[in-house]
């Protein structure tokens, strides 16, 4: 099995990184017109690890219950694009979006649906960024609101052949700062594919 | 051309299937790559009002203008342009498309907007519309119903927690889940080393001092028993400390009647039971002397006699009154008093059997219930009691007192109807011992004869009372004689009654009634009045007059109104008041040692004289001798009548008389049944000398003078 490094070197990261920033931008003043004040979208970080690994990668206090947000995607690479947050954060996302008075200890059936459409359109936004890469479009199904543990929604894809780009993101929003994570799970020819878009992008020759 | 085409065969869909479309109950929109209205479904045409055919072609933001710069045209955009599905949800979009229901409520809707691939480049974009207006209406009345459930915890957790009461509540299976402060103190453990253990391994409570088996608050989840102010725990604290608790549990049942938990409340009762220990302690005893009181006695007293007429045993009840005490008391002072009431329940209760219960009933009344105790076994305990209380010596400021004590003793044969007819009938025994003379020993006797019967009592009372006022009492008088000289004929008078048939009664027979009744002092008028009406006559008819003494009692003498009323019938009858000498006890004298004086002083102006009676039988004391301005003192015909044989008697009798020789006063002896008594008294130079051996006493209107 290749590692990591010998997959993406640093400095595909970082223009991976650039790229996404540059999406999460558009995002974050989507997001602030539609809840009419600022919201602050970063990626400080950017990593790519086997699939097995994110568990432990995104919280190390189990059991890790997570709400979130998927979308899957196809086109020259295919896998999923997801958006976590520990349930603890995704309530204070929403609260911070909402501004509900009267929180309730979970999220009611509309407050899914609006961190699902929070999850849309940043996803959104990766996706895009990431098929900015391939001057071309990818095709993407309708986002899907997740709540299960974090280790079971890692299993399925539990080959050795599944690497993760791991992106950290950090919402800035009314004054709270706000952790989730977009993955995406993607395949080792994704993944070359990706690379090789890059080198030609920055005009690197393998 | 282009476009046409696309639309059309749009179109093709929904038009070769409009009952697919039409059918759905969601609103479905198409619009072509322009973003302009291909299709849209009845769902929409029905919510928006408008007919499909007058919009069709048109731009979806001019059909709606008020969609312009919302995030659902960008979303439309996206799909469009980018290919990407968006989700538009209500709560953050709120106001998206103007669609209402049939009464013109808006409608509040989800929106997804997904591309539709229509050939490689081309895409459209379809808009699905989710009518969630139930979500809503649900979700508010969540957020409703929660909140309230919030205030209402909010509001039981503060109650619980500012309630002055502990309160513990445990899951089914007995673990803890609530503690409040007031459990937390008095528990000594901290809520969360509380919360989730067991709530028999912190709050240890044991009923009676006996640990239960089971936890009270286990037992009240096993059983589902409700416990309601219980007095009887005891809670021991981390620290060690009991507490006596009121305890209440209820187990909490939910209404399809399964087992939620329990709630323990208690309540740290150590002091309030102190408290009421002490009161019921109060309620029961003597504060003085710590026995049992009349109330309790009494309620000891009901318990025997039930157990005398159920089981045929045999209980004594003696009724104890001290002699003399009152004098000590008002002499000593009350402290004194209570002092010595002190010593004598000790030495009485030293002397009574283990389970004789000992009570102070009154002043200087006691009463003792000897349980299953036949009655001559009583009668020596009855006697010893008596001894022992002549044998205390009381020493106040160094000088000794003796007591005695009268006791009515009384067999409970099970048969009397109630405690107070027990009561009364030993009260009767005691006052048959203090007629008989005091310091003694009455049996009460249930056929009636010798004891004076509460009913006799009463009649005692009446035939007094109509005696004085019909005058059914005569004057006797007994001859004082002198001894040494020849001196002014002088004689006692003595009261007697007249029985309705002309007999006479004997002083010892009512004037002990007379005085339970306080009625001593109208017998002591009617005698002054008698005997100054008698020497009036005297004088008028120029007879040579003798000296008459006339007896007191004490509360005559302590009473301000008969030395007025003595003034008065002296002035009436213009007595000759050297010829009148009174004859006060040392006792009563004594208790009303001012009084006394007060009378004696006012008396002393008129030349009347005064004599000490009973001397040697009570206090007996010198010094009271000295600030008592007394003429005679009549030494106690008990020392007296065995002088001739008793060497000690007649040392008494001697040095009585040898002190009163050198105080100037002249003395008197009772009691003188024979020469040999008068021989001795003559050569101890006793003055007087008054008993049968002189004369007996005869009614005063036939003395010879």
């Amino acid at each position: 099995m290749p590692n990591d490094k010998s997959i993406l070197d640093e400095i595909h990261l970082d223009a991976l990184g650039e790229l996404l920033n540059i999406g999460m931008g558009a995002a974050a003043a989507a997001l602030s017109t539609m809840v009419q004040q600022e919201v602050l979208l970063t990626v400080p970080v950017i990593q790519i690890i086997p699939s097995t690994q994110v568990a432990s990668q995104l919280d190390d206090t189990p059991p890790n219950t997570v709400c979130g947000v998927k979308q899957s995607f196809s086109g020259e690479f295919s896998g999923d694009a997801l958006l976590l947050f520990s349930e603890e954060k995704s309530l204070s996302l929403v609260r911070a979006v909402v501004g509900d008075s009267m929180p309730l200890e979970e999220l009611s059936e509309m407050e899914e649906e609006a961190i699902t459409e929070i999850g849309n359109i940043i996803l959104n936004a990766c996706i895009s960024s990431l098929a900015n890469i391939f001057n071309d479009y990818l095709d993407s199904a309708l986002p899907e609101y997740l709540h299960e543990e974090l280790e079971s929604l890692f299993e399925e894809k539990e080959s050795s052949s599944n690497f993760v780009l791991l992106l950290k993101m950090s919402f800035n929003i009314a004054e709270q700062d706000i952790t989730g994570y977009v993955t995406f799970v993607m395949d080792i020819n994704s993944i070359i594919k990706v690379k090789a878009k890059i080198n030609k992008m920055l005009g690197i020759t393998d | 051309m282009y476009l046409k085409e696309n639309i059309r065969s749009e179109t093709d869909i929904a038009s070769s299937q409009p009952d697919i479309l039409d059918s759905c109950s969601f609103g479905i929109i198409i619009l072509d790559s322009y973003s302009r209205l291909v299709h849209w479904n009845n769902w929409v045409s029905k919510h928006c009002g408008l007919a499909l055919k007058d919009k069709k072609g048109e731009h979806l933001e001019l059909i709606f203008p008020i969609l312009a710069k919302t995030r659902l045209l960008n979303a439309i955009d996206d799909s469009l342009n980018y290919r990407l599905p968006s989700t538009l949800s209500h709560k953050l979009n709120p106001h998206s498309l103007p669609f209402h229901d049939s009464q013109g409520k808006e409608i509040a809707h989800n929106i997804k907007i997904i591309p539709l691939k229509q050939s490689k480049d081309t895409y459209h974009c379809l808009i699905e519309i989710t009518d969630i207006s139930a979500v809503v209406k649900r979700e508010n009345q969540l957020r409703e119903i929660s909140a309230q459930i919030r205030r209402e915890k909010k509001w039981a957790s503060v109650t619980l927690l500012s309630i002055a009461d502990a309160v513990i509540t445990t899951d089914p299976e007995g673990r803890i889940i609530t503690v409040n402060d007031a459990a937390e103190k008095l528990t000594g453990l901290t809520r969360s080393t509380m919360q989730g253990t067991m709530i028999d391994s912190v709050c240890p409570l044991s009923q009676d001092d006996k640990t239960s088996a089971t936890h009270p608050a286990l037992h009240c989840l096993q059983d589902r028993l409700t416990l309601t102010d219980s007095e009887n725990f005891q809670f021991i604290s981390a620290q060690n400390t009991p507490y006596a608790v009121n305890l209440s549990l209820a187990p909490i049942i939910d209404s399809d009647e399964s087992l939620l938990g329990s709630v323990m409340i208690f309540r740290d009762i150590t002091q309030a039971r102190n408290a009421s220990e002490q009161l019921d302690w109060q309620a029961k005893h003597d504060h003085l002397t710590g026995l049992i009181n009349r109330r309790e006695f009494e309620r000891q007293l009901k318990k025997h006699l039930a157990d005398a007429n159920k089981n045929q045993n045999t209980h004594c009840m003696m009724y104890i009154d001290l002699d003399q005490f009152k004098v000590i008391n008002d002499t000593c002072g009350h402290d004194v008093g209570d002092k010595l009431l002190g010593q004598i329940s000790q030495l009485l209760q030293n002397q009574l059997r283990q389970g004789d219960i000992l009570a102070r009933i009154g002043g200087d009344e006691f009463c003792a219930l000897l349980p299953t105790c036949p009655i001559k076994n009583a009668f020596s305990i009855a006697n010893t009691l008596r001894q022992s209380i002549l044998e205390h010596r009381f020493v106040h400021h160094n000088k000794p007192y003796v007591l005695g004590a009268s006791i009515g003793l009384i067999a409970i044969s099970g048969q009397e109807q109630n405690a107070a007819e027990i009561l009364s009938a030993a009260d009767s025994a005691c006052y048959a011992a203090k007629s008989a003379g005091r310091n003694r020993v009455h049996v009460h006797n249930a056929q009636g004869d010798g004891s004076v019967q509460p009913q006799q009592l009463m009649q005692w009372f009446s035939r007094l009372q109509l005696a004085l006022e019909k005058d059914l009492f005569v004057l006797y008088a007994q001859k004082i004689s002198s001894i040494d000289q020849e001196k002014t004929p002088h004689y006692e008078v003595l009261v007697r009654m007249l029985d309705h048939d002309g007999s006479i009664i004997p002083p010892n027979s009512f004037i002990p009634a007379a005085e339970r009744f306080h009625l001593m002092q109208r017998i002591d008028r009617w005698v002054l009045n008698k005997a100054c009406s008698y020497m009036s006559a005297l004088e008028k008819k120029n007879k040579p007059l003798p000296i008459i003494s006339i007896n007191l009692s004490g509360t005559s003498i302590g009473d301000p109104y008969f030395l007025q009323a003595t003034l008065d019938i002296f002035e009436a009858y213009k007595t000759p008041s050297d010829h009148i000498c009174f004859e006060i006890t040392e006792t009563a004298a004594i208790s009303n040692i001012n009084e006394a004086l007060n009378f004696m002083t006012a008396m002393k102006k008129l030349n009347c004289k005064f004599s000490l009676d009973d001397f040697g039988s009570g206090l007996s004391s010198f010094s009271y001798l000295k600030n008592l301005p007394v003429d005679y003192l009549k030494i106690d015909g008990h020392f007296v009548k065995n002088i001739v044989s008793d060497a000690v008697d007649k040392a008494f009798v001697d040095s009585i008389n040898k002190i009163a020789q050198i105080m100037d006063i002249e003395t008197i002896a009772e009691f003188v049944e024979n020469d040999e008594i008068l021989d001795v008294l003559k050569t101890l130079g006793v003055n007087y000398a008054q008993g049968y051996g002189i004369s007996a006493p005869q009614p005063l209107d036939s003395l010879e003078l």
